[in-house]
């Protein structure tokens, strides 16, 4: 049977020194749960496969994807590629012990066992199945180390796995694993009575979620920039065995068809870094590394083509600024080149699953470099990191009185809860043109704890094309009382200067593209920059995932103002080529309270205004007093 | 006299190896094989869910109809 790059004449992915590496920690006993980079050496090698190495380190938050993943068997891959390279027998007599300690402690469950210390956790009942256990299974199974007795228990566990799965399985992207894992197993062993039965279970099952789980402009219903591709690999994982195995005919026509909206969406926001921005739980998403699989399975589409050779094949979008009207995502950007400029700005549904705390919440690459940015919410830890990483406070979200939003994550109905998902288009109040783009959303649903309702936000983002971006952010209290706002912006960098005279905050890192960010309206505004500070709050922190170290200091700029009444809190964000330093060389606030005109070095003025409820203006005057460029956003 | 002093030696030890970080670091014995009543079960439910209709396993059919355990794993084995 062919089975990719695991059967024995396959192409061998081997990894030389990597794989050599962890394969001799695993004959030492020594593995790695989780992603996060933490391993541990079992005790004379006996594996305990309930045991979570991360809640005895020293200085290491306790984190259940530990091993949860252990038991994803991250060793068997190397394993079973050195033994193919080598035939040494110590890595066949590695997995033998692994596999056998494996089935003699982990009992199948009778449920959906999904809870802390599981090893039956549903997704890497999956994961196993489309992954590491067929490839230890195709690399060792001749093994002399192998006893016939042996290699039918393996198959015995296989078998425990399908009963399992085609009987405990759940939703959204652990469905894609658990599903892709289940067809996995029913075409490696297809002597197997319900092998057929398995197949078309788990076939039938993901041509559905091809359909409804993803959102009529391509975004995934968690709306996680990870998880989208995560359910897409699996769906697409499917095809795959089925082309490896023969078995094509047997999938219903079309099966991959409605999945190229999915790519299509992640073309629509991706950074000039080629990058997607993180929204909610995420790994960066590479995406020409993420592409190879839309080219292999949409072959004809050039934009697919173009975004996976890096632009050297194929061609870019025919569109630039794009608005996804069931995400709920805008994103505005001079063009399609590694150093243009890019706004990132999520204001629709929480989505489900994966949720952070960030509506409104923008992104911004200066020039290709990404600088005020969201963390990705961090490792699945138990820790005051996590926390501040989902929650506004380390979002560029707006605090009231000291709150960050609370919006509900569940619901009795999620498929039908607007909060959580669209259910039908977003007035994001979109314009896109060739001198700016514009939209605008709102917050209402409350703050803190107890989802206390102060005041709601409206925020509007206004791209003046190619090179400045305005945030007006109007906050609108429902009662007469004195309320504290207070805007982050968090900077993927710890050198800032903040110039007195004018309150503008610039990046500084010297050789590279910088940001400048200016507050307009001044007047009882209090400006700070703020890295690695951990007490009396966290401030100025990138919380990343799975990475060693997890945390480093980043900057969080806090634009502060306290009053009662509506405030209008106006920001213009300017791009820095690296050549460049500050641009502005005054900020003068109109009397009329919602207007400033900004002063360049190169005696360029911008008159920018937010009067009204929505919109904002944008008026350009060249040195000799000629008109640039001009924009009116928000009015319908 | 040295009964007590050993006493509190040994407590003193047991203490000791309680507040040692290393002790929280280790993980429990656990089984590492199955018993041989678990591995005969297994195997049945192996043979049980197969197909043994299939032409390709006819060999594994005739060795497990004769109750041959190890002939019927040799056979599926091959």
């Amino acid at each position: 049977m062919h089975w990719g790059p695991d059967t024995e004449t396959g192409n061998r992915w081997l990894r030389v020194e990597h794989d050599k590496t962890l394969a001799e920690w695993a004959v030492a006993g020594k593995l790695q749960g989780g992603q996060t980079p933490y391993f541990y050496t079992f005790p004379n090698g006996d594996i305990d496969w309930h045991y979570n190495a991360t809640q005895h380190m020293p200085g290491v938050a306790p984190d259940n994807e530990w091993q949860w993943q252990l038991n994803r068997m991250p060793s068997w891959g190397p394993l079973g590629r050195m033994y193919r390279e080598t035939r040494d027998e110590r890595y066949a007599q590695t997995f033998d012990r692994e596999m056998l300690s494996w089935i003699a402690q982990c009992p199948v469950a009778d449920h959906v066992d999904n809870v802390p210390g599981s090893v039956w956790r549903t997704i890497e009942a999956g994961i196993r199945m489309g992954g590491s256990w067929p490839a230890a299974f195709f690399a060792f199974r001749r093994s002399p180390s192998l006893s016939d007795a042996d290699l039918i228990l393996f198959v015995s566990a296989f078998l425990d796995h399908e009963n399992y799965l085609r009987h405990y399985n759940t939703r959204l992207n652990f469905l894609t694993m658990e599903m892709s894992g289940l067809y996995a197993v029913g075409a490696l062993f297809p002597e197997f009575k319900n092998a057929a039965e398995w197949r078309s279970f788990a076939a039938g099952k993901l041509t559905e979620e091809a359909r409804t789980q993803f959102l009529p402009d391509g975004a995934q219903d968690e709306l996680s920039t990870e998880y989208q591709n995560v359910a897409l690999g699996n769906i697409l994982k499917i095809l795959e065995i089925a082309r490896w195995t023969g078995r094509l005919a047997e999938l219903p026509a079309g099966y991959a068809a409605p999945l190229e909206k999915g790519y299509e969406f992640q073309v629509a926001i991706m950074a000039p870094d080629r990058f997607s921005p993180k929204y909610n739980n995420g790994l960066p998403q590479y995406l020409p590394s993420v592409f190879k699989l839309a080219v292999e399975n949409f072959p004809d589409r050039s934009v697919f083509k173009w975004v996976a050779s890096n632009g050297v094949q194929g061609k870019p979008p025919a569109f630039t600024s794009a608005f996804l009207n069931r995400a709920g995502e805008a994103a505005m950007r001079s063009g399609w080149s590694r150093d243009d400029n890019y706004l990132g700005f999520r204001l629709g549904p929480i989505g489900m699953g994966h949720q952070h705390q960030d509506k409104l919440g923008v992104v911004i690459w200066a020039w290709g470099r990404s600088l005020v940015f969201n963390t990705g919410g961090g490792s699945y830890e138990q820790s005051k990191w996590r926390t501040w990483a989902t929650s506004s406070f380390g979002s560029n979200c707006m605090i009231v009185d000291d709150l960050g939003q609370n919006r509900p994550t569940t619901s009795k109905d999620p498929w039908h809860d607007p909060d959580l998902i669209s259910q039908g288009p977003i007035d994001g109040h979109w314009q896109t043109n060739s001198v700016f783009d514009f939209a605008s959303g709102d917050y209402s649903e409350g703050y803190g704890p107890l989802r206390l309702k102060p005041a709601s936000q409206r925020r509007d983002v206004l791209f003046l094309k190619p090179d400045l971006f305005v945030v007006a952010d109007r906050m609108r209290p429902n009662d007469a009382k004195r309320h504290k706002y207070q805007a982050r912006w968090q900077l993927l960098t710890t050198n800032t200067h903040i110039v007195p005279e004018t309150n503008v905050l610039s990046t500084t890192d010297a050789g590279l593209a910088n940001i400048a960010i200016v507050p307009l309206l001044r007047k009882g505004l209090s400006v700070a920059a703020v890295s690695g500070q951990e007490s009396p709050e966290i401030l100025g922190w990138n919380v990343r995932k799975d990475m060693d170290p997890q945390n480093i200091p980043a900057t969080t700029l806090l634009h502060t103002r306290t009053g009662a009444g509506p405030q209008l809190l106006l920001t213009l964000f300017i791009p820095l080529h690296p050549s460049q330093q500050n641009l502005v060389t005054s900020v003068k606030q109109g009397k009329d309270g919602h207007s400033a005109t900004v002063t360049f070095t190169d005696g360029r003025k911008f008159l920018i205004s937010a009067p009204g409820e929505r919109g904002i203006n944008v008026e350009e005057k060249l040195p000799r007093g000629k008109a640039g460029r001009s924009a009116i956003g928000g009015k319908d | 006299m040295k009964s007590v002093i050993y006493r509190y030696v040994i407590m003193g030890s047991l203490i000791a190896a309680a507040l040692s970080p290393n002790a929280k670091t280790q993980p429990q014995k656990s089984p590492q094989e199955l018993s041989q009543a678990q591995i005969r079960q297994r195997e049945a439910a192996v043979f049980d869910a197969l197909d043994l209709t299939r032409p390709e396993l006819a060999a594994v059919a005739a060795t497990w109809r004769q109750h041959d355990a190890p002939a019927a794993e040799r056979a599926l084995a091959a």
